[in-house]
């Protein structure tokens, strides 16, 4: 049979008492992909990934994991690694101890630990008791539990938190591995967007429960957006004609910031001579994913105050 | 099966039993300077009734206590640590892992109960020369009858079942201490001996209708579990 989607949720909601914490979210995740959730702290993401782990129910919507409807107590999810929140453990017992555990809840062998603490660098301590961890090397253990059994979809939760610049770039690396080598899909969540564009192909932007955009990676890098600032003469006299002509981003002083997507220079300075606007200097700026990601959320802020 | 040694593996039977060795060695002094504490008046008509007023009101409300708090350790705690977490994301069925949890709380008490009544009996049925419980000393051979164990395994039931109305209850508030607090009050309504003579409660059956409530909460606990969002 084949599989469209590794993941795939249909107006997937919960509400907390008459909060909505995830509205009408359509996700869809393809096979053998790493996808980046993003969003600020409370954008919903947790809740998001615990519906996907069978840990909180929705309240309205549906979730399909490899094509088949997610329930409690499924067996699908004896395919699927997960990492939820902070990793958490038995910490009177030692790494390989938890490690056995859940190996056994599993039902994979217990050579299969070797592998995965070897992967993650913390095979050396895997006498010591979890109680004397450090939060990165809790959050490596809690990544090596999450790969026993060789899970097909992993689901992690900010799995970067606590660790060191080199281990996020190890992890990222590892996760890309764990992609291209085993054809993993990867489902992660961060708050910090350089976390996940380095390893994520496509991200889903979420902001108060509802995921308001995705995009492909490679979509989001080759175009760059840009944005235009351009200072103009007299820019109280011109605003209303510049809002027709441009898509304004923001106007302070006597500068207007454009987003000229598709737009180039020559054509921006056309559109101003032509609508008779005297321009005083213009400048090219490029914007980062994180410029794009904070306009977007800007919008958003925007819209929901109108 | 699995799941069972899963428990065993996670709460280590060495450290169920050291303190069980704890909690007998502090009610076994605590007994014998009871037991001295009289000046040389004897504290009851013989070791018969001594042996069950004790029961009742010191060694039944202990083993209460003891099964309250491992049960508080092996299902409130996992709850409260989020390791539950794990193990539901993993796929492991809720309803059979609670009820492996019930099972091994259920059978923890019974066994404590048992193994802690026997012990501290015949403790005090060998030191009964030395203490001022009874006039008369009693062999340990005398006093145990099939009526001894019967009452000791009916208690020792009684015992396992209602914790399991203190786990239902500390579930509600993911609370370690409401289900000690609750096992505590339990053991102190046993050792009240609470009843009403001449009615249909008396002090059987309300120890009975505890039963019944434990039986039944874990069947509410199942459906809340089945339920509970984390």
């Amino acid at each position: 049979m084949r599989v469209g989607y590794i993941i795939e949720t249909t107006s997937l909601s919960k509400q907390y008492g008459h909060e909505t914490v995830v509205n009408q979210v359509n996700l869809k995740v393809q096979p053998g992909t790493i996808y980046g959730l993003l969003g600020e702290n409370g954008a919903g993401k947790t809740t998001l990934m615990k519906m996907l782990t069978t840990l909180a129910l929705p309240t309205q919507g549906a979730i399909k994991l490899f094509g088949t409807t997610l329930e409690r107590n499924s067996d699908l999810m004896s395919e699927v690694g997960a990492m939820i929140e902070t990793p958490v453990f038995y910490s009177s017992l030692s790494a390989e101890e938890n490690l056995m555990i859940h190996c056994r809840y599993k039902k994979v062998p217990l050579s299969d630990m070797k592998e995965y603490l070897e992967m993650l660098g913390i095979y050396k301590h895997r006498d010591k008791k979890v109680k004397q961890f450090s939060l990165g090397m809790k959050q490596r253990l809690g990544l090596a539990r999450s790969l026993i059994g060789n899970p097909r979809l992993l689901i992690l939760d900010e799995p970067i938190n606590g660790l060191d610049p080199s281990g996020i770039k190890e992890i990222r690396e590892l996760l890309i591995r764990l992609k291209k080598e085993r054809g993993t899909t990867i489902l992660l969540s961060s708050h910090i967007l350089n976390e996940i564009e380095h390893c994520a192909d496509t991200i889903g932007f979420m902001h108060k429960g509802v995921l308001c955009k995705e995009k492909g990676i490679g979509e989001l890098q080759d175009a760059e957006i840009r944005l235009y600032e351009i200072k103009i003469k007299h820019l109280d006299l011109h605003v209303e004609k510049l809002k027709k002509v441009f898509e304004v981003v923001n106007i302070y002083h006597q500068t207007v910031v454009v987003s000229a997507a598709g737009l180039t220079a020559t054509e921006a300075i056309k559109r101003l001579i032509e609508n008779e606007i005297e321009m005083i200097e213009m400048k090219a700026l490029t914007e980062s994913l994180e410029d794009y990601y904070m306009t977007m959320i800007a919008e958003r802020k925007e819209g929901e105050a109108i | 099966m699995n799941l069972l040694r899963m428990e065993w593996v996670k709460f280590k039977p060495g450290k169920i039993l050291l303190t069980f060795l704890l909690f007998n060695g502090a009610a076994f002094l605590m007994l014998y300077a009871l037991g001295m504490s009289t000046g040389g008046m004897a504290m009851f008509p013989d070791m018969k009734v001594a042996i069950r007023e004790i029961n009742n009101s010191i060694v039944w409300p202990g083993c209460f206590i003891f099964a309250g708090v491992w049960g508080a350790k092996i299902f409130i705690q996992e709850f409260r640590n989020k390791t539950i977490t794990t193990i539901w994301a993993s796929g492991i069925h809720r309803s059979r892992l609670a009820a492996v949890k019930l099972i091994l709380i259920s059978a923890l008490g019974i066994l404590a109960t048992v193994l802690s009544t026997l012990l501290q009996n015949s403790l005090l049925l060998l030191l009964s020369p030395y203490t001022y419980y009874a006039e008369q000393p009693m062999s340990i051979v005398s006093h145990m009858s099939v009526a001894y164990m019967g009452a000791v395994g009916w208690s020792a039931l009684c015992i396992g079942l209602t914790v399991l109305l203190a786990v239902a209850l500390g579930i509600r508030s993911f609370s370690t201490t409401v289900t000690i607090v609750a096992a505590m009050a339990f053991g102190v309504i046993w050792a009240f001996q609470l009843g009403f003579p001449g009615t249909y409660f008396n002090v059987e059956s309300v120890r009975l209708l505890f039963v019944l409530a434990g039986l039944f909460s874990t069947g509410f606990l199942m459906r809340h579990i089945h339920r509970l969002d984390l």
